[in-house]
């Protein structure tokens, strides 16, 4: 234990419905330092700092704050003891002032409860001088822009006497001249003896703020190291480096004719996308949350417009507005967020197998009730759906069962294209070898399928080909061949 | 009552506490009947179990058609406007020897409709919020009831009209036979056509629905079309009540309505609901007026009792 070590955690683990999230991660954060806290998505980087913030405690593991052991009951109890969060998703109120943000919860008071607008506003001033900070502390909150919400959220860490501060992605909506403002500000505070944790995916912030690197990949610790002697290939490695052989193999398919071509599709979110896809093909795409891989797949199922371009099917051009016409042209997809897109999840099993598909159970308007339920039980065993009766509520399900129960209502339509976005997210490692299962069965029928995915090992050896996105683009195309988890990041985070 | 329409709680989840829940709440407008029965004499008698079905059977139907808009994830507070403004069209139509009876009937339920369809294309296409819309068109509807019938009651109606509200087949009110009609068509429309499961999964998800397939703004705008619709309906039985088109009838009809369906089990928040759960909170309140009435307490503490209903029936529904 070095003199100025403030806060050590100790072999923290964390389990969400039985599936563990984090299994006895470390780490030791020194004041005046920056340590880079790096992984994949779903590696466990956030509910690592969620525990550190006191949002909920570890299942076991010890957290120690100078030397003395510390349990939080809240983010307001973690506050108290020094530990601040820039969340990604800044929690400001835009219609109050700057000081009024800073002092947010312990304004300074006159006798009768009268705030102090004087003492506050004054101490707001001095705090957003000593940072260089050029901002007016009765300007509404609204009328800044993001990067000076930023500093604003950073100098009430601050004024909490916050001795560590966490930063989650701050750079992901902010401009380069604010980028720049934000890592003199952190320079300040590391001489100031603040301990930073810095969580991002960009490579050159990384390599020039931090002093210290710890990757997480699945919940575990894998190392923690200075930057010196940490070079970036290893580093990638570190991030992504998973035993592939415990993984699926896909059996080699027959690629057919062209299904899907996809031409210069440009819209909000995406520029010039342009792809193909053979049937019996399952094509990969790769990229970091946000990248914009999950609007490709929206774009295609008619759930976001785009401005230009065009989308064939079998050779002919096709408009798909909505995700209705995408299903009755053959297209299902199995989307990112479940809870959000792909379940009711106060609704039946049943009803969100045959949901996508009600017209068949159908006899005109009327349901047939005595259909519908022999197809959810065949649809319930044939996916090994795990579910006390096909009444049960969809939500009451693991997070596996319930993406299997949204793929089989997908599938229930019979589609040619199937685009899987994030499949295996929170899913446990049965179910996903199941639905691993399921793709290479339908290419092997001579369907297409996408698969969109975090998980490199999955797409590495799931896909044909692959596509790498970011920002909106396809940066590169990978044969199965000359793909590796190594390429796919350089492509997907390095500029 | 039968307890057939408990035992599928409509189409959604069937797990242990929901039927705890609504055999609670079954139990417990059971009880109630029991002790009224206790308490004074004229209770249960088949001539007072009538006079209750007659009263509660207009805010039955608006219950009913509200259920609709709230399983699917909305609110309709223009209820009780379009209860007069359909009341008064239909008074219009209806002096004797005018027109066919069915012409003032379709026309207050064509004006239902359109009201309805207002609502609906205003919530789906112009995005604004189903609170803000429907009281904007509780304002209308009144407005619009005021005016076709210049601020008067319209009088002088027709015998073959006033039956509606009035009279009688095979002995039963024929307010009562309209609530059961109503009854069954809406149970059958939830829970045994597509439309009808459309309508759970909106109000549970609505973007889950967009993404499998559902043309969520259809769903809606029926939702709407036959709630107001149903009003349209109420509002003929009670002009016929009444022999009356009063253009100040209905006020805060869609309260006691919207209470009934909250009372009966189902989720503001959309997604979960049942006719029958709607159909016992009508009777609900209704047996409670009654036998208040009967024991000769005063309407104003009526109100106080039926806040405190509805209150304790949603603090049970929390209680999850």
């Amino acid at each position: 234990m070095t003199e100025t070590q403030i806060l050590r955690a100790v072999n923290i683990s964390k389990s969400f419905a039985g599936v563990p999230v984090l299994d006895r991660v470390c780490l030791d954060l020194e004041a005046g330092k920056i340590h880079a806290l790096m992984g994949e998505n779903g590696a466990g980087k956030s509910t690592f700092m969620n525990i550190l913030m006191g949002m909920f405690p570890p299942d076991s593991g010890e957290i120690f704050m100078n030397g003395k052991s510390v349990s939080f009951s809240s983010a307001r109890d973690a506050l108290h003891h020094g530990i601040a969060m820039i969340h990604q998703e800044l929690l400001v109120f835009p219609e109050l002032t700057v000081a009024e943000n800073i002092f947010m919860g312990r304004e300074p008071s006159k006798s009768l409860g009268w705030i102090d607008r004087k003492t506050m506003n004054g101490q707001s001033k001095a705090l957003l001088e000593q940072l260089e900070m050029n901002i007016p502390v009765t300007a509404k909150m609204k009328d800044l822009s993001i990067g000076e919400m930023q500093m604003v959220e950073i100098i009430k860490a601050i004024a909490n006497n916050a001795s560590i501060l966490i930063m989650d992605e701050p750079t992901s909506a902010i401009s380069q001249r604010e980028t720049e403002v934000l890592f003199r500000t952190m320079q300040t505070l590391k001489q100031q003896g603040k301990a930073i944790v810095y969580i991002s995916h960009k490579m050159d912030e990384i390599y020039r703020l931090a002093d210290t690197i710890t990757v997480l990949r699945d919940g575990k610790f894998i190392a923690s190291r200075s930057k010196e002697t940490l070079q970036m290939d290893e580093l990638i490695n570190l991030i992504v480096g998973r035993e592939l052989s415990t993984l699926f193999n896909k059996p080699v398919s027959q690629a057919g004719e062209v299904l899907l071509e996809v031409k210069d599709i440009c819209s909000a979110a995406l520029t010039n996308i342009s792809f193909y896809l053979r049937k019996g093909e399952i094509l990969g795409i790769a990229g970091l949350m946000g990248s914009g891989r999950s609007n490709i797949a929206h774009a295609i199922f008619g759930m976001e417009n785009y401005t230009s371009g065009q989308i064939m099917l079998n050779g002919k051009p096709v408009k798909i507005s909505s995700p209705k016409e995408a299903i009755r042209q053959g297209i299902g997809l199995v989307t990112e967020d479940r809870k959000r897109y792909g379940l009711v999840l106060e609704a039946s099993v049943k009803q969100n197998i045959t949901l996508p598909s009600l017209e068949k159970h159908s006899r005109g308007i009327l349901l047939d009730h005595r259909k519908e339920n022999d197809v959810a039980e065949m649809e319930i065993k044939r996916f090994r759906i795990k579910t006390a009766s096909r009444n049960q509520a969809v939500g009451r399900l693991s997070g596996g069962n319930q993406q299997k129960v949204v793929i089989s209502g997908i599938n229930l339509n019979n589609p040619e294209l199937i685009i899987l976005d994030e499949p295996t997210r929170g899913v446990d490692v049965g179910a996903k070898q199941e639905i691993y299962e399921y793709m290479a069965s339908l290419v092997a029928k001579g369907k297409a399928v996408i698969l969109i995915s975090s998980e490199l090992p999955e797409i590495l050896a799931l896909s044909d080909r692959i596509l790498v996105v970011r920002e909106g683009t396809i940066k590169a195309e990978l044969s199965r061949e000359e793909a590796s988890q190594e390429l796919i990041m350089q492509h997907a985070m390095i500029q | 009552m039968s307890l057939k329409i408990f035992d599928k709680p409509s189409t959604l989840q069937s797990n242990s506490y929901d039927y705890i829940r609504k055999f609670g709440m079954l139990a417990a407008f059971l009880l109630i009947c029991l002790l009224l029965s206790l308490l004074t004499p004229n209770f249960f008698s088949l001539q007072n179990m009538t006079i209750v079905l007659r009263q509660v059977s207009i805010n039955g139907i608006l219950a009913i058609g509200v259920t609709f808009v709230i399983i699917s994830g909305g609110i309709d507070l223009s209820l009780g406007s379009v209860v007069a403004l359909a009341g008064v069209v239909a008074a219009l139509f209806a002096h004797p020897g005018d027109y066919h009876l069915l012409v003032p009937v379709v026309l207050a339920i064509a004006v239902g409709l359109a009201i309805g369809g207002l609502n609906g294309l205003a919530v789906t296409q112009g995005k604004v919020a189903p609170f803000i819309v429907t009281l904007g068109m509780m304002t209308i509807a009144r407005g619009l009831a005021l005016v076709v019938s210049d601020g008067r009651p319209v009088t002088n109606l027709s015998e073959s009209f006033n039956a509606i509200g009035g009279g009688n087949f095979m002995g039963v009110p024929i307010p009562i036979i309209i609530f059961a009609v109503v009854i069954a068509l809406a149970s059958l429309l939830l829970n045994q056509t597509r439309i009808g499961r459309y309508m759970y999964a909106v109000g549970g998800n609505e973007k889950a629905a967009y993404a499998a397939g559902v043309r969520v703004k259809w769903v809606k705008m029926i939702a709407y079309m036959i709630c107001s619709g149903l009003a349209g309906l109420a509002g003929i039985v009670l002009a016929s009540r009444i022999n009356t088109g009063q253009p100040n009838a209905g006020v805060a009809y869609e309260l006691d309505a919207i209470a009934a369906v909250v009372i009966g089990g189902t989720s503001l928040a959309g997604g979960i609901g049942t006719i029958g759960g709607t159909v016992l909170g009508v009777l609900l309140i209704g047996v409670i007026n009654n036998g208040l009435d009967l024991m000769n307490i005063s309407s104003y503490y009526q109100q106080i009792i039926k806040g405190v209903i509805i209150i304790a029936a949603v603090l049970i529904d929390r209680k999850k």
